[in-house]
C-alpha cells in the first residue's frame, strides 16, 4: 500500500478549491458598501456611460384657437436598460424611464391624457398599483392634482388639465398614488416638465441645447437585473447606484462656455450635497418656482427629493480635454455607499460653437410674486411638526389615514383664497430629514433656525428640506386655485406611510372635489 | 502478523493503526455530519424537504466518519465515493448560496395586504417579476453553512490523502478545475 500523503502541489491545487468555496459565499457580503445583489461586473464603472436627456413628448394634438396642447401619455410595464446590457424590468410613461418632458409656454393650457396600462397587481409586492399623476409645481386644480385618492385603476385612462398660470418654471410629474408612491415612481413614473414664460425668453442664460435636463435617482439591482426594493421598515430606499436622466453615472460631453442644468432630485430617500471635483463655484439660477430675484453662487448645493434646481456651470475655463466631476458630497442620513458619492462627469471638448445665451444677468426675476411676501402680509402663523410616533410618520401627530377616516373632511388649514400665512416647520428628530412639500403655492423662506435662509433658497419654493433639529418658518398667499390640496413629506416612503394631510382653500364645491369631480374611465383612451 | 504458537504457525490478523490522514477524514466527516444534524434541527417547521435532506447528509457522513475509522486501510473506492459526494455537497452550498436558490427555498418575499393598502417586506425585494429563482436575491451563509464547508474541505483534503497515489494527482486537477469554473461564473455573474 502507498503511504496516504500528498505532495505539495497537490495541496496547492486542493487550498485553491477550498479558497474558492470559501469566498465566494461571502463576497457581496464582504463588499459591505453596496446594495445591489448583482454581479459587479455588471455594474458600470462610474463615467463610463454615454449622458442622455430623456425624449420630448410631441403633442397629439393642439388648438390654438383655445391655446391647448394635448399628450397622450401610457403608464406601462416594459423592460428597459438602465445598466448596459442589463435587462430590467420598469414602468414608465410612454415607455420611457425617465418620462419623456413635456414643455409648453405659460398660458397655454395642457390637457394630458394618462391611460393606466400597469399589470393588475404589482409582479413581486403584489399590490394593485392605481396611480394618480401629480404635476408638481403647478396650480392645478384639485381634480387634477394628482390627490392621493384620486386614483385610476390599472385599464382606467383620465385627462389632466394645467392651466400653466404660473410663471415659467421646472416641474416633475410623478405618480402619487395612495400608499404606493414609491414603489411607482421607483418602478420609473417620473418626469420632467418644462414651462417656459416670457421672463426666461428675456434672460441670456443657455437655453436650447445648453439647457439639459439632470433627474438624479438611486436604485439597486437584484441578481437577474430587475430593481431591488428594500425600504427598510418605511424609512427609506437607498440605492447604490447614482442614475442621472436613467443613466448610471454618465459622462457628458460639453463644450466651453455655459451651461443650464435643471436639477431634480427625483429619489426615493436620498439627498445630495452637490459639488464640483475642482471646486469651481456655480450659479444657482432658478429654484422650484422658477427665476430667482438674482443668481446665487454656491460651490456646494443641497438638494432634497422633489426639489428643482436650476444651475449654471461655466466650463469656459476648463481646458480641452479635461474632465471634472458632479460629486455628491452626501447629506446626513442618506446611506451611502461605495459609488453614492459620484454623480456624473463632463469632459470638454472643444470650444463653444455658440456664443448665443451665454451669461448670466444680476438680475433675474425681480417681480416673483412670493418673494414680494412680508411677514405683515400674513393673516395666521401655523406650527407642523414632523416625527415619528408608533411606527408612522406623521404630521402634528396624524395621518393621511386619519383624513380618509374623516371622509377627506379633516384639514390642517383652511385659508381663504389670497390670504397670506405663514407655516413654522418643525423638525425635532436627529435621525431623519423631511423635504416637505406644500401642494398649489409658492412660498418664500423666511428663515431656517432663526437664520435668513442660505443663498441657495433665496427664490420661490415649493418643497423645504427640513433638516434633523430645524425649524423653518415659511411665507405663502394661498390660490390661485380653491378647494383641497396636500402638505406632505417628500421621503415617498415616509409619504406612504403615512406623513401626509391636507388644507383647503376658499370653499369646497362639487366642482373642485380632489376625488370626484373627473373620475377616470375605464376602457381604451380616445384620440383627440 | 506472525505467531509461532505450541509449534505452529498461526497468522492472525489484526488492524493497523489509523494514519493521521485517516483519522483526519474521520473526525471531519463526524463533524460534517454532526453540523448537518443541527442544521436540520434548525429547519425543522420550514417544510419536509429542506430538514429531511439535511438529516440524511447527517447520517451518511456519520456512517461514513464511522466507516472511516474501522476501516483500515479503507477500501480506495469507498473513500473515492465518499470524496465525490462531499465535494458534490460544496458545490451544491455553492450553487444556492450563489443563484438565490437558497431565498427561494427559504420563501423570503413581499406581500401586500388584501386591499393592497400597504406593502411588508422581510428584507431586499426584487421588483422584476420575471420568472426564476432570481425574483428573490441571495443572503450571505451563516455560520452553520460557513463552519460545515470548512469541515468538509478539511475531509476532502483528508480523503484525497487516501486514496492511492495515482488518483490524488488527479482529483487534485479536478478540483483546482472546478474551482477555477467557481471564479469564472463568479467574474461573468453567474454566480453571485
Amino acid at each position: 500500500m502507498t503511504p496516504s500523503t500528498l505532495n505539495r502541489r497537490d495541496v496547492l491545487k486542493l487550498s485553491a478549491f477550498g479558497a474558492v468555496a470559501m469566498a465566494l459565499p461571502w463576497s457581496s457580503a464582504l463588499s459591505a458598501k453596496s446594495q445591489s445583489r448583482i454581479a459587479a461586473s455588471k455594474l458600470p464603472r462610474p463615467y463610463t456611460v454615454p449622458f442622455t436627456v430623456p425624449p420630448v413628448s410631441q403633442p397629439a394634438a393642439t388648438n390654438v384657437a383655445t391655446q391647448t396642447v394635448y399628450h397622450r401619455i401610457t403608464q406601462q410595464a416594459f423592460v428597459g436598460e438602465l445598466l448596459p446590457g442589463v435587462k430590467t424590468p420598469l414602468w414608465g410613461y410612454n415607455g420611457s424611464v425617465p418620462g419623456p418632458t413635456i414643455k409648453n409656454r405659460k398660458g397655454w393650457q395642457t390637457v394630458l391624457r394618462i391611460s393606466n396600462d400597469l399589470p393588475a397587481t404589482h409582479p413581486t409586492l403584489g399590490y394593485v398599483p392605481w396611480t394618480s399623476t401629480h404635476l408638481h409645481g403647478s396650480p392645478s386644480k384639485p381634480q387634477y392634482d394628482g390627490y392621493a385618492g384620486d386614483i385610476s385603476q390599472p385599464g382606467q385612462w383620465k385627462d389632466y388639465v394645467y392651466p400653466n398660470s404660473c410663471p415659467g418654471r421646472t416641474l416633475w410629474y410623478h405618480d402619487h398614488g395612495v400608499h404606493h408612491t414609491a414603489e411607482n415612481v421607483y418602478m420609473g413614473l417620473a418626469g420632467q416638465y418644462h414651462l417656459a414664460d416670457e421672463v426666461e425668453d428675456s434672460l441670456p442664460v443657455p437655453k436650447g441645447r445648453y439647457d439639459i435636463p439632470l433627474i438624479l435617482s438611486d436604485a439597486a439591482f437584484a441578481q437577474n437585473g430587475s430593481l431591488l426594493w428594500d425600504d427598510a421598515g418605511h424609512s427609506g430606499v437607498y440605492g447604490d447606484v447614482i442614475l442621472v436622466n436613467g443613466r448610471p453615472w454618465p459622462t457628458m460631453r460639453v463644450e466651453q462656455r455655459k451651461y443650464r442644468f435643471r436639477v431634480l432630485d427625483a429619489s426615493i430617500s436620498r439627498g445630495y450635497r452637490l459639488a464640483l471635483s475642482n471646486g469651481q463655484p456655480f450659479q444657482v439660477v432658478a429654484t422650484d418656482g422658477g427665476f430667482m430675484t438674482a443668481p446665487q453662487t454656491v460651490s456646494s448645493l443641497r438638494i432634497g427629493m422633489a426639489e428643482r434646481y436650476e444651475i449654471v456651470i461655466d466650463f469656459a475655463g476648463i481646458t480641452v480635454g479635461q474632465k471634472l466631476t458632479l460629486v455628491n458630497r452626501g447629506v446626513p442620513n442618506s446611506v451611502d455607499f461605495d459609488n453614492t458619492g459620484k454623480v456624473m462627469q463632463f469632459e470638454v471638448t472643444g470650444p463653444a460653437t455658440s456664443p448665443e445665451n451665454n451669461s448670466v444677468p444680476a438680475v433675474l426675476n425681480p417681480a416673483a410674486a412670493a418673494m414680494e411676501l412680508t411677514e405683515d402680509m400674513a393673516t395666521k402663523t401655523r406650527q407642523m411638526r414632523l416625527e415619528r410616533s408608533n411606527g408612522m410618520w406623521t404630521i402634528n401627530g396624524g395621518i393621511w389615514d386619519d383624513i380618509v377616516r374623516s371622509d377627506y373632511t379633516k384639514v390642517f388649514a383652511d385659508p381663504k383664497v389670497n390670504d397670506v400665512e405663514i407655516w413654522e416647520v418643525e423638525n425635532r428628530s436627529g435621525g431623519w430629514f423631511h423635504p416637505l412639500h406644500i401642494h398649489l403655492i409658492d412660498f418664500k423662506v423666511l428663515s431656517r433656525n432663526g437664520a435668513p435662509p442660505p443663498p441657495q433658497e433665496r427664490g420661490p419654493k415649493d418643497v423645504i428640506y427640513t433638516g434633523e433639529n430645524e425649524k423653518i418658518r415659511l411665507i405663502m398667499r394661498f390660490g390661485p386655485e380653491h378647494g383641497r390640496y396636500m402638505v406632505h413629506c417628500h421621503n415617498l416612503s415616509h409619504e406612504d406611510h403615512d406623513m401626509m394631510t391636507q388644507f383647503v382653500v376658499g370653499e369646497q364645491d362639487a366642482d373642485c372635489d380632489p376625488i370626484n369631480a373627473a373620475l377616470p374611465v375605464f376602457g381604451t383612451a380616445p384620440g383627440f | 502478523m506472525v505467531l509461532l504458537s505450541a509449534g505452529r504457525i498461526a497468522v492472525a490478523t489484526t488492524r493497523p493503526p489509523v494514519t493521521s490522514w485517516g483519522a483526519t477524514a474521520a473526525v471531519t466527516c463526524v463533524a460534517a455530519g454532526a453540523l448537518h444534524a443541527i442544521a436540520a434541527v434548525d429547519l425543522l417547521g420550514t417544510g419536509l424537504w429542506q430538514p429531511s435532506f439535511f438529516l440524511a447528509c447527517a447520517l451518511v457522513q456519520l456512517a461514513a466518519g464511522g466507516w472511516l475509522y474501522l476501516a483500515r486501510p479503507p477500501v480506495p473506492r469507498v473513500v473515492g465515493i465518499l470524496l465525490v459526494g462531499t465535494v458534490g455537497l460544496v458545490v451544491l452550498y455553492l450553487t444556492v448560496h450563489g443563484t438565490g436558490l437558497h431565498d427561494v427555498i427559504s420563501e423570503h418575499g413581499a406581500d401586500a395586504d388584501h386591499n393592497g393598502h400597504t406593502v411588508r417586506s422581510a428584507g431586499p425585494v426584487s421588483m422584476g417579476g420575471l420568472p426564476g429563482v432570481d425574483d428573490v436575491t441571495p443572503e450571505a451563509p451563516g455560520w452553520l453553512g460557513t463552519s460545515t464547508v470548512a469541515v468538509e474541505l478539511l475531509a476532502i483534503t483528508a480523503l484525497t490523502a487516501l486514496l492511492p497515489v495515482q488518483w490524488r494527482s488527479r482529483t487534485a486537477d479536478a478540483l483546482l478545475l472546478l474551482g477555477t469554473l467557481g471564479v469564472v461564473l463568479w467574474s461573468t455573474g453567474l454566480l453571485f
